[in-house]
């Protein structure tokens, strides 16, 4: 624990090391490490298959990795290592992610699934919401106008009463994007944001992640395939293959890197 | 001009208000028995309706469960005999007030339910079902054996509420039913609409989202099955004490599965809807089709009809009666309108 003292200095705000998870005789993801920046756009890249879902499960303990730390600099400035954490106690400490099929409730307005995201901070026991007691009330109202706050920073407030059934995929996105906005995260993660849209689209995910990150001061880690948005916004970026790490560094030096290359392209024989 | 249209403003400002619409409902309906007796009907009717305000509390509570959290039940019928047998052995040989036995009532009851939960968190779907239909049947068994709090197979008699010394009449306590209906509407319309509601959602549309987005489903799930029995177990301390007895052989299977017909038919996730559905599935078969004269002397006639009535809403409109009068509505207003512009 105590280097991990040292670099807290430096802002970071993950670190995750040795991760490993075995599934049957299967490595998904093998002795992986690596850090990400407070505030900072970091991308995990890697092949179909390499594990970046895995890895990203393990650090949102969906998944219960065989070995390793994920070392998390909480909202209170704590240090806490999330591996044994219960899966809804995550969110508390700051870290809230996405999903990669869009898992919205069909039946609910775009506002309210946004509410969902902020389930956390009410405070009122079932008692005082079954009578509307004055905190229920006072609690449900704030949050309604944060939840339109942020509905109007990603520019979609306007359909704020309509059931999220039916709207176009991009908007859907952003309602996810909006729901995890709500608990005032330290980091989040955003698994394959770009999956399913088209070309406009992507840009102008890539566009509100960037003003997310400068509006609410987060750090953003982001699983993707898609190389042109990873390229494009990120500060960072570690690719992995078969649950290996490979290389770490800035957009320009992965590009470079021959091994990533190898890992997407094959190697060259003869 | 303005002084004009205020008063219907106001008017129609106090009607969006939803306590507003929940009380002139209670009021609809507390004053049906009068209504029908004006039109010359038997007076006998109230016990139905007042089953159907009853069954309406317990579908409610089911609605929470199948409804909003996705889980299903199908041990209703038990939760509400023992609702009954508590509320009736209470009042009648332990002869303490009715405020003491809704207040066991909804006690006991909740703490099995809780434990049902725990149970459920093994299991879901069909697995659920089976499961809540045993506890159902060992509750069943339980009221048959234990004669000396259930009185056996011959049931367990109560008399009519008394509340604060006065001892009500049918019609009294008709009305009482349907004060206790429109409270409960209440409450479930406040509790689907904050947080825990939106809990219960985020549970039905998926697990894993909801625990990333700090949803303890241990929690929720013991919270909807503790609030389903507590309103199924409310519903039988009512049902004793307006039907005046209670034997094993009502709290069937049959039952659960009819309240359950009240949620499908009615509507899930609707409080209205729900209402609804009870005033179908139990009211139509015996005062309607018992009336027909051919139809009425088959025998079973309200399972063939509560049969038929689940396949056609399930095919034709799964998403209950509710949609459909809100489609009427809509349907209505559009007619409407189109008249306007054509006047124009």
């Amino acid at each position: 624990m105590t280097d991990t003292k040292d670099t807290n200095s430096s802002g970071e705000v993950l670190r995750v090391e040795n991760l490993s998870i075995q599934f049957g005789g299967l490595k998904a993801v093998d002795d992986l490490s690596f850090h990400v920046n407070d505030k900072e756009i970091f991308g995990l890249i890697g092949p179909n298959g390499a594990g970046k879902t895995t890895a990203f499960n393990c650090i949102t303990q969906f998944y219960r990795p065989n070995r390793g730390k994920v070392i998390f600099h909480t909202k209170t400035g704590a240090e806490i290592d999330l591996v044994g954490q219960p899966v809804h106690k995550v969110i508390k400490l700051g870290l809230v992610r996405t999903f990669q099929n869009v898992e919205l409730i069909r039946e609910l307005s775009l506002i309210d699934n946004v509410l969902i995201g902020g389930h956390i901070d009410f405070k009122a026991s079932i008692f005082e919401q079954a009578l509307k007691l004055p905190r229920a009330r006072r609690e449900e109202k704030e949050m309604r106008e944060k939840a339109e706050q942020v509905l109007s920073f990603l520019g979609i407030v306007d359909r704020k009463d309509l059931p999220a059934g039916g709207q176009p995929y991009g908007v859907l996105k952003k309602v996810e994007m909006a729901r995890t906005l709500m608990c005032e995260p330290k980091l989040i993660i955003l698994d394959e944001p770009a999956a399913g849209l088209n070309d406009s689209e992507t840009e102008e995910l890539a566009a509100s992640i960037r003003t997310i990150r400068d509006k609410y001061q987060c750090a953003i880690l982001l699983v993707e395939h898609d190389m042109r948005l990873v390229m494009n916004i990120c500060d960072r970026i570690c690719a992995i293959s078969f649950g290996k790490f490979i290389a770490c560094g800035m957009p320009e030096e992965i590009q470079e890197n021959k091994q990533v290359q190898e890992a997407y392209l094959g190697v060259e024989e003869e | 001009m303005d002084k004009k249209l205020r008063g219907p403003v106001i008017i129609n400002r106090i009607y969006q208000n939803s306590y507003v619409r929940y009380l002139l409902f209670g009021l609809v309906l507390g004053m049906l028995p009068a209504f029908l007796s004006v039109t010359g009907m038997n007076s006998s009717y109230i016990v139905n309706i007042g089953g159907v305000v009853i069954y309406s509390i317990v579908a409610l509570g089911l609605n929470l469960l199948l409804g909003y959290s996705g889980l299903i039940s199908l041990g209703t019928a038990g939760f509400m005999g023992l609702g009954s047998y508590i509320a009736g052995y209470v009042t009648a040989t332990l002869e303490l007030p009715f405020a003491a036995c809704i207040l066991l009532v909804i006690l006991i009851p909740t703490l099995i339910g809780v434990l049902v939960g725990l149970v459920s968190l093994r299991i879901s779907g069909l697995y659920l079902a089976i499961a809540t239909l045993c506890v159902s049947e060992i509750l069943r068994k339980t009221f048959e054996e234990f004669d000396m709090f259930t009185g056996g197979f011959s049931g367990l008699k109560a008399k009519y509420p008394v509340i604060f010394g006065i001892g009500l009449s049918r019609e009294q306590t008709y009305v009482f039913l349907v004060v206790i209906l429109v409270l409960v509407m209440m409450l479930t319309h406040n509790l689907v609409s904050g947080q825990m509601g939106r809990a219960l959602h985020a549970m039905r549309g998926s697990e894993v989202a909801a625990q990333a987005m700090g949803v303890n489903i241990l929690k929720y799930r013991l919270i909807a099955f503790a609030l389903a029995t507590a309103y199924a177990a409310l519903g039988g301390a009512l049902y004793i004490h307006f039907i005046k007895y209670s034997y094993p052989a009502v709290w069937t299977l049959s039952m659960s599965l009819n309240i359950l017909a009240v949620v499908v038919v009615g509507g899930l996730r609707s409080i209205y809807g729900t209402v609804l559905g009870a005033l179908v599935v139990f009211a139509v078969p015996d005062l309607i089709l018992k009336r027909i004269p051919v139809i009425g002397s088959i025998n079973g006639i309200s399972y063939i009809f509560n049969g038929i009535l689940i396949i056609l809403i399930i095919m034709l409109y799964p998403q209950g009666l509710a949609k459909l009068v809100n489609d009427i509505k809509a349907l209505v207003v559009r007619l409407l309108r189109k008249g306007d512009v054509k006047r124009d």
